[in-house]
C-alpha cells in the first residue's frame, strides 16, 4: 500500500495513472492533505504502507510538518517517506534529509513519472533494486 | 635764739643779716677754723664777705691758706639737697670740693699765683649733690683778692650753673638727630625741600625708590630740576602749599617716572606738608609718598574681574543668592527674585517652599550632597504664587568659617524653563521618530517576509501549471504518437522547450532575488561541509556528466551560509553545463591565502588586506577572454539557447554573493581549454 498526499487533482491523477499497470500489486490510497493522511494512519489497527508520499505545499498540513509528526509517531518513526515536489530547493532537500526522507523533483513528462513510479516500488521493496537509481536521492541509513 | 642771734650778729657787724647763709656764718664757730674769731679778720676779708653775701650772683670764696670755703644765698641752689650745704660752709676747700679738687685746685693756684683770672664757658663740672654725682655745666670766672698787705688772699668765684641750657641744647641736637633717623628709616618715602629754591634737603632710600634716582643725584638739587618729568602738574601744587600753608593729600595718583632709564607707571599716595620755622613762615615742605602700586593694580585686577562678573551675570541673565546658612536668611539679587516670582522676601523657607513638590526630594538630596561636598548643583521646577511652573538651575558653593562650620552658600540660579521645554519637546520628537522607525522596520521586515513568502509560494504555483504544461502536452503527445506527423511531432517539442525554459527562469529569478537579500546576521560557515552539500545536490547531474570534481582543503569562513552554497553550486553546474561533450568534465577547486597587494589587477587600493583565493577551474569549452567581465552580467548569454540551456543568470548571482561578502570575482576563459574562476573572500578572524 501506497499513501499519497497532495492537494492538486491533477497530480493525484498523474501519481495513480503511473501505477496502473501494478494495480494488482499495489494498492494506491490517495489523501488531499496531510491531515487527512493522519488521521487514516492513526486509526486502530491500521497496517504499515510500504511507502509514503507527500506533496511540500498543501492546505491544512503541509508535507514538511506531516513528515515531522510521522516521525515523532513511534509506528512510522522508520516507514519510508518521500517528498514529491515542484520544489528544487536545497533548503528542502536538507529537510528531507534530515527526517530520513527521500526527495523527489515533480516530473515534466510522462516517461519520467513512470521511472519515478519504478524507483518508488524500489525505494519501498516491492519491485528489486534499480541499479542506478536516477531520482531518489541516497537516503540516509538505508 | 632771739637774744643769741643779737650777740652773735654783733660779733659780724661787717655783713648784713639778711639770709640763709648771712645767719649761717655769724653762727658759725670760725674759732676751729685756720681764720680764728672773726673779730681778728682782716679788712679786706671783711669787705669781700660783705659784698659776696649781699651779691644776687652765685658767688664763692676761697680763703686763707686752708682755702676755707664760703658762699652765697644765690649759690645755694647748686648745692642741691642731701649735699655739700649747709655742712661744708667754713671747711677746708680741699673738703668742700674733694671730688673735683683735682680740676679746680689748678685753676685757684694759677689765681693766687698772680696769674690771670680764669674765665670759662659750659664747662662740664660734674659734682656731689641730690644724692649723686651730678654732671653740670658752669659758666665761671676765678679771681683773686688781695689782703692788706697786697698778696693774693683768696679767690673770688663768680659762676652761674648752665647745666639746663647745655641740657636743652643737647635735646635739641639729640631730637633732630633722631628727627633724621626717624626720616631715613621710616617705612614711606620722605623728602625735605627748602622754601624758594627748592633744594632737596634730606631724603629717605624709600623716595629715592620710588622716584627712582640715587641720593647723590638729589641731594642739595633744586627738586624739578631731578624730577623733570612731573614737574609740569606738580610744580604749581607744591608752589601752592607754600603760598597758601595748607598741606595737599594726593590718593592714587598715576604718575610716570622715570626709573633706571626707563618710563614707568607708578600709583602713589603722598602729601606735601608745610613746616613753619619759629617766625611762623614756612621754610620746608615735607613730602610724604607710598608706592601704591601693587595696591592700586590689585584693586584694578578685582574690579575688573568683578565687572566681568557682573557682566556674565547680566548677559547671562544669571540670578544670584547669598544664604546665611546660621540663621536661614537669604539675600537674593533682583534677577533671582524675577526668577523665582517672589519678592523682598529673606526667608530661607519661602524660598524652599517654592519648590515644586515632585522636586522637593531632589532638591534635599542636592543640599545634603552640597554639605558634604561643598558644591551645590541643582535643577528643578519651582511654583510662582500665580501658580505659573518655571525649571531652574542653581550651582552654588557653601563657605565655611574658621571651624570649617559652614557659615553661607552663595551661587547662581538660571531660568532653564525654556531650555527644559526644547528639550521635552527634542525628547517627545525624538521618541515619536524612533517609534515611527521601529514601526516602520517591523512593518519592512513583514512586507520582506511576506515578499520571500509570496516569492517562494509564486515559484511554486507559477511552476505547478507550466509544468502541468509540459507533462500534458508530452502526455497528448504520446496518446496521438501514431497519428502525427513529423512537423506535428517538432511543434510539440517546441512547446516543450519552451515551457522548460519558463520553469528554469522562474527558479533563477528567485535565486537571484534571493541573492539580493542579505540576512541580519553573518555565521562562521565551514565551506568544505558547505561543497559536500552542494556536491550532493548535484550528484545527479555529476553523475550524468561522468565528471571528476576534486575540492581542496578549503577556508572556514564568515557569510551568508545560503547564499555561499548557491554561489557554489552555480560555479560548479556552469563548469559542468560548458563542458565538451567528448572529454571527461574536470573541475579542481583550491584555495589559498593572498594578500591584496599581490593581485593589483583586482585590488588597486593602496592598504594591504588579507584574503583567502578559491579557484575553480575547468577543462570545458571556455570562453574567448574578452568576455572575462561580460560573463557576469544578468541574462547575458554567450552561447544560443539551443546550444546550452542557461538563463544567464547564474553567474550574475554568483558576482552579488561575492560582493555581498565583500570579497572579488573574476573569470579568465580560454576557448577550447577551459576557464577558471576566481573568489577572493576577505579574511576575518573567527572567533
Amino acid at each position: 500500500m501506497i499513501l499519497y498526499a497532495e492537494d492538486d487533482a491533477d497530480d493525484r491523477f498523474i501519481f495513480e495513472d503511473a501505477f496502473s499497470s501494478y494495480k494488482d500489486e499495489i494498492e494506491i490510497v490517495l489523501f488531499p492533505d496531510g491531515l487527512e493522511l493522519i488521521k487514516y494512519l492513526t486509526r486502530e489497527n491500521q497496517v504499515q504502507p510500504a511507502l509514503i508520499v507527500l506533496d511540500i505545499n498543501m492546505p491544512q498540513l503541509d508535507g514538511k510538518d506531516t513528515l515531522r509528526i510521522l516521525r515523532d509517531l513511534s509506528r512510522y518513526s522508520t516507514t519510508p517517506v518521500v517528498l514529491l515536489t515542484t520544489s528544487n530547493w536545497p533548503v528542502d532537500s536538507y529537510f528531507a534529509r534530515l527526517f530520513n526522507a527521500g526527495f523527489i523533483t515533480k516530473c515534466m513528462d510522462q516517461t519520467q513519472m513512470q521511472r519515478v513510479a519504478e524507483e518508488l516500488l524500489a525505494y519501498c521493496g516491492i519491485k528489486p533494486q534499480i541499479e542506478k537509481p536516477e531520482f531518489i536521492l541516497t537516503v540516509k541509513g538505508r | 635764739m632771739q637774744t643769741a642771734n643779737v650777740n652773735v650778729s654783733s660779733r659780724m657787724p661787717f655783713i648784713p643779716d639778711n639770709g640763709e647763709m648771712a645767719r649761717l656764718m655769724i653762727e658759725h664757730d670760725w674759732s676751729q677754723t685756720s681764720l680764728g674769731d672773726p673779730e681778728d679778720w682782716p679788712q679786706s676779708l671783711k669787705t669781700t664777705l660783705s659784698i659776696l653775701v649781699n651779691s644776687k650772683f652765685p658767688t664763692v670764696l676761697f680763703w686763707g691758706k686752708d682755702l676755707v670755703c664760703f658762699y652765697n644765698d644765690a649759690f645755694r641752689p647748686s648745692l642741691g639737697a642731701e649735699g655739700k650745704h649747709p655742712w661744708s660752709l667754713g671747711k677746708k676747700g680741699e673738703v668742700m670740693w674733694a671730688e673735683i679738687w683735682s680740676v679746680i685746685k689748678p685753676w685757684l693756684d694759677q689765681v693766687l699765683a698772680g696769674g690771670e683770672s680764669i674765665w670759662m664757658e659750659d664747662q662740664l663740672v660734674p659734682f656731689y649733690r641730690n644724692g649723686q654725682i651730678e654732671d653740670i655745666y658752669w659758666t665761671f670766672c676765678y679771681n683773686a683778692v688781695f689782703d692788706e698787705s697786697n698778696q693774693p688772699a683768696g679767690v673770688f668765684v663768680t659762676c652761674t650753673e648752665t647745666t639746663q641750657n647745655i641740657q636743652s641744647l643737647k635735646r635739641l641736637k639729640d631730637s633732630e638727630e633722631n628727627f633724621r633717623r626717624l626720616v631715613m628709616q621710616a617705612p614711606v618715602g620722605i623728602c625735605i625741600v627748602k622754601a624758594g629754591s627748592l633744594e632737596v634737603e634730606m631724603v629717605n632710600n624709600v623716595f629715592l625708590n620710588l622716584v627712582g634716582r640715587k641720593r647723590d643725584e638729589m641731594l642739595s638739587k633744586p627738586y624739578w630740576e631731578i624730577l623733570k618729568e612731573a614737574a609740569d602738574y606738580y610744580s604749581p601744587i607744591l608752589q601752592r602749599v607754600f603760598e597758601t600753608g595748607i598741606p595737599y593729600i594726593g590718593t592714587e595718583h598715576k604718575v610716570m617716572l622715570i626709573r633706571q632709564g626707563r618710563e614707568e607707571i607708578v600709583y602713589v599716595n603722598f602729601v606735601y606738608e608745610p613746616i613753619k620755622s619759629e617766625t611762623e613762615s614756612i621754610d620746608r615742605i615735607m613730602m610724604l609718598a607710598i608706592d601704591a602700586t601693587q595696591q592700586v593694580l590689585s584693586r584694578l585686577e578685582i574690579e575688573e574681574a568683578q565687572a566681568k562678573e557682573r557682566l556674565a551675570i547680566n548677559i547671562s541673565q544669571l540670578g544670584v543668592f547669598e544664604v546665611d546658612l546660621i540663621n536661614n536668611k537669604v539675600i537674593a539679587s533682583s534677577r533671582m527674585e524675577e526668577i523665582l516670582g517672589i519678592k523682598n522676601n529673606t526667608d530661607l523657607n519661602t524660598f524652599a517652599e517654592l519648590t515644586h513638590p515632585e522636586d522637593m526630594h531632589r532638591r534635599e538630596e542636592a543640599y545634603e550632597l552640597a554639605f558634604k561636598t561643598g558644591k551645590l548643583r541643582y535643577q528643578g521646577r519651582v511654583i510662582w504664587p500665580d501658580g505659573a511652573v518655571r525649571w531652574v538651575r542653581s550651582s552654588g558653593i557653601i563657605i565655611y568659617d574658621k571651624n570649617n562650620h559652614p557659615q553661607k552658600m552663595i551661587g547662581v540660579t538660571q531660568d532653564i524653563t525654556e531650555q527644559k521645554e526644547f528639550e521635552e519637546e527634542l525628547n517627545k520628537k525624538v521618541k515619536e521618530r524612533t517609534t515611527e522607525l521601529q514601526q516602520k522596520y517591523t512593518e519592512l521586515e513583514h512586507s520582506n517576509q511576506k515578499l520571500e513568502e509570496f516569492a517562494h509560494g509564486a515559484s511554486h504555483d507559477l511552476k505547478e501549471p507550466m509544468r502541468k504544461i509540459h507533462f500534458f502536452t508530452d502526455r497528448l503527445k504520446r496518446q496521438l504518437a501514431e497519428r502525427l506527423s513529423e512537423e506535428e511531432v517538432s511543434t510539440f517539442s517546441r512547446i516543450e522547450k519552451s515551457v522548460k525554459r519558463m520553469l528554469l527562469l522562474v527558479d533563477d529569478m528567485l535565486q537571484y532575488s534571493h541573492a539580493n537579500q542579505i540576512p541580519l546576521e553573518k555565521e562562521t560557515v565551514d565551506l568544505n561541509k558547505k561543497l559536500q552539500v552542494v556536491l550532493e545536490d548535484l550528484e545527479l547531474r555529476i553523475k550524468e556528466k561522468n565528471a571528476i570534481i576534486t575540492i581542496g582543503p578549503l577556508p572556514i569562513v564568515r557569510g551568508y551560509r545560503r547564499q555561499l552554497q548557491q554561489l557554489f553550486q552555480n560555479l560548479i553546474s556552469n563548469s559542468l553545463k560548458y563542458s565538451k561533450g567528448d572529454v571527461v568534465p574536470q573541475v579542481n577547486i583550491t584555495s589559498r591565502l593572498i594578500n591584496s597587494n599581490d593581485c593589483p589587477a583586482v585590488f588597486p587600493e593602496s592598504d594591504e588586506r588579507r584574503f583567502h583565493l578559491i579557484e575553480i577551474s575547468d577543462n570545458g569549452i571556455g570562453f574567448e577572454p574578452s568576455y572575462n567581465d561580460a560573463i557576469f552580467k544578468l541574462f547575458y548569454r554567450l552561447y544560443a539557447k539551443d546550444e546550452y540551456a542557461g538563463t544567464g543568470i547564474g553567474l550574475a548571482i554568483a558576482r552579488k554573493v561575492v560582493e555581498n561578502h565583500d570579497g572579488k570575482i573574476t573569470a579568465e576563459g580560454k576557448p577550447g581549454e577551459g576557464a577558471i574562476f576566481r573568489i577572493f573572500l576577505p579574511v576575518i578572524d573567527i572567533k
